[in-house]
């Protein structure tokens, strides 16, 4: 675990000395204001149109830490240092995965103001913004890990990020496609689809469903970024 | 090689196997303020009679807060038994589907299932669960509308007619029927789950009468709907009930609308009976006033459904100026009141020694107005939503369930342009100013060292 730590440390470190760490996660507290202003135009002190905003946001921060992540030091040629190095794989996954959860705490804390502010303003339910905030960091991570196992998977940044989006709209899909249909299939892609997962997050409960499915997403996220390794080592 | 597909295969039956416990359990935590979401157990039961599928279509502004907290609410009824889908729809935004479905108004929900349409009348777990319990149940109770008497028509599609009332029984899964008793044998058939008498202008027969009392008597269930603006006399009907219609015209110049203070809205409805649940306020325009007596036999009980204002009268003469005066009944007034008898007779069983004996149980509702049910008024303030609350307590459907969540809470924050400005302030300039303003603190304090030690290690080499 020590060595998945020094490799999250330094991939942490390498975020935020360049200017993208910095910007991304400056740039998702602004994003959050201005959902927070269309959200409350509504006249409520409830946050719930704000949190699935968010959630829409980290499927666009997963693809871009994705950009970054293994096709990033494939390009630059520091992956091949990593993969002769003696780490086992999965410190290599758990590493990587560490890094962008780091990133992923950074982004969240930074939005912390807004239900602070909106808490002073009025009097919000307080449950729904526990259970957004546990949704955001689960969604969060489930997405990271599937946007590594796509980055581990490419060579070419660009593909890497291409790529994130495509699996999280595919399943997005999984949903929408289910409501034309019948029987187990419709049962099966509605679960498949994270939109079924994010409704009790947002009206303040927390099912085990819900956060089985995002720790699953977490899980084959760093089995396939094994895999893919242990294909290229 | 085979090691790692070993590993693979396992970690993917663990995660399928996980999922679908997680899936088949359906356990969660409600943190939400007073366990909002958190559904009865009746109505898990209620959701477990659903065997194929059960669609809800609930037609709200969509803009609103309620919209948000409808389809948190349907979801639960979804993630209970799959077979339940739901829709939120706005009738502005979706007119076809609207017309479809012959809704009007904002707040309407309806279920199909089976080819069988019931009504809710809003978006809570009481009304959907009660729903869902009467579209399963299946079958339509026979309603039976007293005719022959100039009443206002259930096929009448103009304001002043009942056609709307005619749409809510028919949604309500009741089967309407006309009873004409001033033809054939005067009684009322046995299958009546409630006989309504709607504004009748001119007065019944006393066979017609005396039908009716030998219908109420035996178990029934009226709703009489009188008329100031009538000639008929209610109270042989009412009166063995322990209500007096006074006839008249209710004045509420405190409480009405337009500037006509016979328009009178009801906002005091003190009954902790169901027929009241859900409703805030009544539009009774030209109504006549009720009295309770005050010399109930035992077993009988009144509600007093509707009062108005302390302000009100009833008029005794309202063809003259409206002003109170000698004769005139000061108020509170009673608008409309709910009688409940509950009376043990003998059945006539004679095997059983000291048995045979049976609960008899008669329902009679009375308003003192029928213009409020009118198409004009019926979807005025709680109007419609007291007359489905009646007809269900008439025919004793009401509270399938004995407590339910709350749903919907209002937790108004307007956004003013001061409160607009201080959020975009704080969350747009404040804070990612201090992440960048941090983060090129960092980046200087970084390179610093950096170069620190570059200098160190060139010295050292020296």
């Amino acid at each position: 675990m020590r060595q998945a730590l020094a490799i999250a440390g330094r991939d942490l470190r390498a975020t935020y000395v360049s200017a993208f760490g910095i910007g991304c996660t400056a740039a998702f507290a602004a994003l959050a204001g201005v959902l927070l202003v269309f959200d409350l135009r509504g006249n409520q002190a409830r946050l719930d149109l704000w949190f699935s905003s968010l959630f829409v946001a980290l499927g666009l921060l997963a693809a871009l830490l994705a950009l970054r992540a293994f096709a990033e030091e494939e390009r630059s040629g520091t992956l091949e240092l990593l993969l002769t190095s003696p780490v086992r794989l999965w410190q290599v996954a758990f590493g990587k995965l560490f890094g962008v959860v780091g990133v992923l705490v950074a982004v969240i804390a930074a939005t912390v103001v807004c239900p602070l502010l909106v808490a002073n303003m009025g009097n919000p339910d307080a449950g729904p913004i526990v259970t957004g905030y546990v949704g955001l960091f689960l969604v969060g991570i489930g997405f990271l890990a599937l946007g590594l196992a796509v980055s581990a998977s490419t060579p070419n940044p660009l593909v890497a990020a291409a790529g994130t989006a495509a699996v999280l709209v595919a399943l997005w899909l999984a949903g929408v496609l289910a409501g034309g249909l019948g029987g187990r299939l419709k049962v099966v892609l509605q679960y498949l689809s994270p939109t079924s997962h994010v409704t009790g997050f947002l009206r303040g409960t927390l099912a085990v469903a819900d956060v089985a499915y995002f720790l699953s997403m977490t899980v084959v996220g760093v089995v396939a970024v094994i895999v893919v390794l242990g294909t290229r080592r | 090689m085979r090691g790692r597909l070993l590993g693979v295969a396992v970690v993917i039956a663990v995660v399928v196997g996980g999922n679908f416990l997680a899936y088949a359990h359906n356990a969660q935590a409600d943190l939400s303020a007073a366990h909002r979401f958190t559904l009865a157990p009746q109505t898990k039961a209620v959701t477990d009679q659903v065997h194929g599928p059960l669609k809800i279509i609930a037609f709200l502004n969509n803009a609103g807060a309620a919209a948000r907290d409808a389809r948190f609410l349907l979801a639960r009824y979804h993630e209970l038994n799959r077979d339940i889908t739901y829709s939120v729809l706005d009738p502005d935004a979706d007119p076809g589907l609207a017309r479809r479905y012959g809704i009007s108004a904002y707040s309407s929900v309806v279920l199909t299932y089976k080819g069988r349409r019931v009504d809710a009348p809003s978006v809570d777990e009481l009304d959907i669960s009660t729903a869902i319990v009467r579209i399963v149940r299946g079958g339509a109770k026979p309603v039976c509308v007293v005719v022959g008497h100039g009443e206002p028509s259930l096929d009448d599609d103009t304001g002043q007619g009942l056609s709307k009332v005619r749409d809510v029984l028919q949604h309500n899964a009741y089967d309407v029927r006309p009873l004409d008793l001033t033809v054939g044998q005067a009684s009322v058939p046995g299958d009546c789950a409630a006989v309504l008498l709607l504004g009748p202008r001119e007065g019944l027969g006393p066979r017609e009468v005396d039908a009716l009392n030998a219908y109420a008597e035996n178990a029934g269930r009226l709703m009489v709907v009188a008329s100031s603006l009538s000639t008929a006399n209610p109270n042989p009907l009412l009166e063995p009930w322990g209500v007096h219609f006074l006839g008249g015209l209710v004045v509420d110049p405190k409480r009405s609308e337009s500037g006509d203070p016979t328009n009178v809205v009801v906002e005091d409805l003190p009954s902790a009976s169901p027929v009241d649940q859900g409703v805030a306020r009544l539009q009774f325009p030209a109504t006549a006033g009720l009295a309770v007596s005050n010399n109930l036999h035992e077993g009988l009980t009144v509600e007093r459904l509707a009062v108005t204002s302390d302000g009100s009268w009833d008029e005794s003469n309202p063809d003259n100026e409206l002003q109170f005066d000698a004769g005139d009944i000061p108020g509170p007034i009673v608008v409309a009141s709910a009688s409940d008898d509950s009376r043990v007779e003998a059945s006539g069983e004679t095997r059983v020694p000291g048995g045979g004996a049976r609960v008899v149980r008669t329902r009679v509702l009375a308003t003192g107005s029928d213009t409020w049910l009118t198409n004009d008024f019926l979807d005025r303030l709680g109007n419609r939503r007291f007359f489905v609350n009646a007809l269900s307590w008439l025919t004793q459907e009401e509270q399938l369930l004995a407590t339910t969540s709350q749903v919907s809470t209002d937790r108004s924050l307007p956004l003013t342009a001061e409160r607009q400005a201080r959020i975009l302030v704080i969350t747009v300039g404040l804070v990612p100013g201090a992440i960048i303003g941090t983060g090129l603190l960092a980046q200087v304090v970084f390179r610093r060292r950096r170069r620190r030690r570059q200098r160190q290690r060139q010295r050292q080499r020296r």
